[in-house]
């Protein structure tokens, strides 16, 4: 009798143990779950920022040439070229998704295109003093540098949250999850560019 | 160091500042008490009379005694409690946020939707490092009269931040430099620093309360003197009150010099950190580094003149030269330069002001949204050489009734709407005056455009030479009106700008040797609405009440305004009739001149006399010029000038009379 009770404490014991078990599990499951959710949701959050200024970008670009083609008769193929490139990144911009690889190469590979034919454009205008002074052409030009400033600082931000978020789905325990839920890995965003900074430390 | 850690170190640095408060505090009282023991100890104190039990008398004197404990209690009461009510005063007052500070400082906010290419250029870098931080965008501010290189960032919370730039900043740095002292301040923000500074900022204006009622009661003493002259009990009052102001500045100075100590401690080491944190934001060592080389070869420096700016010296992109006992708020210039930049030569690097304007001539591109650039080909100018003027409007004039409002709106309509915009931009209003001055012939010209050239920039050349055409055949009461619309645009340029404008303006006036009618008049509208306004020198007092007093300057004035408009003497006497008869009470004083005893110099030296009578007499002296003038029912160019010469030179406006 006495020993029948001890096995029905022990048994209330053990499976309140589990139980407590079974739910701290959950809620670190749990955890991990939201965890990778809320750091999928910060770099698309971040993507769309990139998105947002590359928006703007292409736009301008159109208005730049417009201005630039009253002086730069005679560079018309460069012109050509630079609305070429714009229109195809702009094409690129519209159906890409930052966790396609193919998308996001063809976005990458339009995007230094178009950045090598500004750069001959922006170079080519350097020997038209008139536009460079042109009052319409210098506001253009500062919002393209800002524009093209933001995006590379977006691009910094989207960068580092696509490198958390991989870590997270790539490392175990996490990485379970990442395969039954389907979280896909993100694709960074490189365009490779000349004057592409690299990170500067200073240490004191 | 990441920011976490930045933030926690910043977190730590403010048990430090409890420390040196403190500190501060003790010294303060120990200075207050010590005066005020002094003072006992020399007036005799006071008397006290004990009885004892057997009925017999003590006197005892306290006086010479400079310790008592219960003075010394409510004296340190007394004093921590001034601290404490200014530390509150003004934290209460810095709870709005850093648009406090910055209207403090004499800063002003940008619209972010301005067309101004410099300040959207500020506005445009703000944002960007706003991504690179991801910190909320803070408002943006500058401060236009400081011509020093300098930046601050304030707020309590990054939410209310809010960067100010000085106009010296927006002018002398690149892109790149700016972005890195934008990125310098953003890490103060991220970094927590901005939060302790602002909180310095309640503290030390508390202990520095004491000195600033000494300021206080000194301009106070200021008023008193005008008014209590003659009263024999306030020469000891006065005297009393200067005694206690010098006390009070000698006991704050050690408030002070507790603050600077405390600034120094706090600020120095987080500039580094902000400096390190600037270069790892842009990604580029060479933007803050070359800021701060141009701060180092500028002669202003980072130099912030606003006198409440120095209970913010801390909050500052690089130490304002504000009186700081020997206690730099930041590390000196060249170990910053080093740290960022290994390998540094030493150099600073000299910057010369911008040239006045940035785009050229309208001449041939004038295709664009912005309404300057197709300014010049909408002006119309009317070449008529002389307009119609009648007698009734001019002798009507002062009058409140006949200030004519119509008048006013017609004459502006007859101005291009691009004509106005090109007023109202820096760039444009300064190649007009220049362009107003260009002489005719050719020889000269040429010598004043290669002077121009070197001045004030190519761009500005070519604006003078299309303002020049533009305006050749204009009559004079047109460019008046182009003239004060420029006025307002002028009183916008920084302190150098000045300089250097009204030095060229000065050049191209004496280039030719002599001083024609419409340079004279030039000349008494930039001295009376521009320079005024630098200068800073107020009205004249009047001295001459009766015109009989004037009447040889009136002369000549009227028998030179008689002889420019007339073509023989005929018409020379008439005109000088009408002038005189309007000044009958001179009477027999009033004769023509020989015309060696008229000329601008005369009328120049005439002009400073008039221009202490009172308003009455230079009303009746200015109708009479009027008169004079345009005695043929005509106004010529020169006339016009002169007239408007004369009202300015006297400190009266000219209301407007002609009707186009």
């Amino acid at each position: 009798m006495f020993n029948k009770q001890q096995i029905k404490k022990n048994m209330w014991i053990t499976i309140i143990v589990l139980v407590v078990v079974a739910v701290l599990i959950a809620f670190w499951l749990m955890g991990m779950y939201n965890g990778l959710v809320k750091s999928r949701n910060r770099y698309k959050n971040a993507f769309s920022q990139i998105d947002v200024q590359l928006k703007r970008r292409y736009d301008l670009i159109p208005n730049l040439v417009e201005t630039a083609k009253s002086y730069m008769k005679h560079e018309s193929e460069t012109l050509e070229a630079v609305i070429r490139a714009r229109n195809s990144a702009n094409d690129a911009r519209k159906s890409v998704s930052p966790d396609d690889s193919v998308s996001m190469g063809a976005l990458a590979a339009a995007e230094t295109s178009l950045g090598s034919s500004m750069g001959s454009f922006i170079g080519l205008s350097e020997s038209y003093p008139d536009l460079k002074s042109n009052q319409n052409m210098m506001q253009l030009t500062e919002e393209l540098t800002t524009t093209e400033n933001k995006v590379g600082f977006s691009r910094q931000s989207y960068n580092d949250s696509v490198t958390m978020y991989n870590n997270k789905c790539e490392t175990f325990p996490s990485s379970i999850f990442a395969g039954i839920f389907n979280f896909n890995q993100a694709i960074l965003f490189e365009v490779s560019d000349d004057k592409e900074r690299e990170s500067v430390k200073v240490s004191f | 160091m990441n920011f976490y850690e930045a933030q926690d170190d910043a977190r730590k640095r403010t048990k430090w500042l409890v420390l040196y408060f403190a500190l501060a505090v003790i010294g303060v009282v120990a200075a207050v008490y010590t005066v005020v023991g002094f003072a006992y100890q020399y007036q005799g104190g006071s008397e006290i009379t004990y009885r004892d039990q057997l009925g017999n008398v003590t006197r005892e004197v306290t006086s010479g005694v400079w310790w008592d404990l219960g003075r010394f209690l409510t004296v340190a009461g007394v004093t921590t409690g001034v601290i404490l009510l200014g530390n509150l005063f003004k934290s209460l007052q810095l709870a709005g946020g850093g648009a406090a500070v910055a209207r403090d400082v004499g800063a002003r906010p940008v619209d972010p939707h301005t067309t101004d290419l410099d300040e959207k250029k500020l506005v445009n870098i703000v944002e960007e490092m706003a991504i690179a931080s991801g910190l909320p965008v803070p408002q943006v501010w500058i401060m236009d009269d400081e011509v020093g290189i300098n930046a601050f960032a304030a707020g309590t919370e990054p939410g209310n931040a809010v960067i100010g730039v000085t106009r010296g900043c927006i002018q002398r740095l690149t892109r790149g430099e700016l972005q890195g002292v934008i990125a310098h301040e953003f890490s103060h923000i991220l970094n927590g620093d901005m939060k302790l500074n602002m909180r310095l900022i309640g503290w030390l204006f508390g202990i520095m309360m004491i000195s600033t009622l000494g300021i206080m009661l000194f301009h106070s003493l200021r008023f008193m003197r005008v008014r209590g002259n003659g009263r024999d009990n306030n020469g000891g009052l006065i005297i009393a009150l200067l005694l206690a102001g010098v006390t009070l500045l000698v006991i704050g100075s050690i408030g002070v010099f507790f603050a600077r100590m405390i600034q120094a401690a706090i600020s120095r080491q987080r500039e580094y950190l902000a400096d390190a944190s600037a270069v790892e934001f842009t990604r580029d060592p060479s933007g803050i580094a070359g800021a701060l080389k141009k701060i180092g070869g500028q002669e202003h420096g980072s130099d912030i003149n606003n006198a409440k700016a120095g209970e913010a010296s801390h909050m500052f992109f690089a130490d304002g030269g504000m009186f700081s006992y020997g206690f730099e708020t930041h590390p000196p210039l060249d170990v910053r330069i080093s740290s960022i930049e290994k390998g540094w030569d030493g150099k600073f690097q000299n910057t010369e002001l911008p040239p006045v304007a940035h785009q050229g001539g309208p001449a041939n591109h004038s295709r664009g949204n912005d309404a300057r650039l197709s300014g010049f080909s909408g002006g119309k100018a009317r070449s008529q050489a002389k307009v119609k003027v009648d007698r009734k409007d001019w002798d009507g004039i002062g009058d409140s009734s006949h200030q004519n409002v119509k008048l006013g709106e017609q004459i502006l309509d007859a101005i291009s709407d691009d004509w106005k915009a090109a007023c109202h931009d820096r760039e444009y209003a300064q190649a007009l005056i220049f362009g107003l001055l260009l002489a005719d012939d050719d020889e000269r010209l040429q010598d004043e455009v290669s002077y121009l050239k070197n001045s004030a920039g190519k761009n500005a050349v070519e604006l003078a030479l299309s303002w020049n055409q533009e305006l050749r055949e204009a009559h004079s009461s047109e460019k008046i009106v182009l003239l004060d619309l420029c006025i307002p645009t002028l009183r916008r340029l920084t302190r150098p700008e000045y300089e250097r404008f009204i030095e060229i303006t000065r050049w191209m006036i004496a280039s030719d040797g002599e001083v024609d009618i419409f340079e004279f008049m030039l000349q008494k509208v930039l001295e009376r609405h521009l320079s005024a306004h630098f200068l800073n020198y107020g009205g004249v007092k009047t001295r001459y009440n009766k015109l009989s007093k004037l009447s040889d300057e009136v002369n000549i004035l009227i028998s030179t305004l008689a002889g420019i408009g007339a073509a023989n003497d005929e018409e020379l006497v008439t005109a000088y009739g009408a002038a005189s008869n309007a000044l009958a009470e001179l009477g027999e004083k009033l004769s023509i001149l020989p015309p060696e005893r008229c000329g601008l110099d005369a009328v120049d030296k005439a002009l400073d006399k008039l221009e202490q009578a009172s308003p009455m007499i230079k009303k009746q002296v200015l109708h009479a010029c009027g008169l004079a003038v345009m005695n043929d029912g005509e106004l010529e160019s020169k006339e016009a000038e002169m007239l408007r010469a004369v009202a300015d030179a006297m400190g009266s406006s000219l209301p407007p009379f002609v009707h186009h």
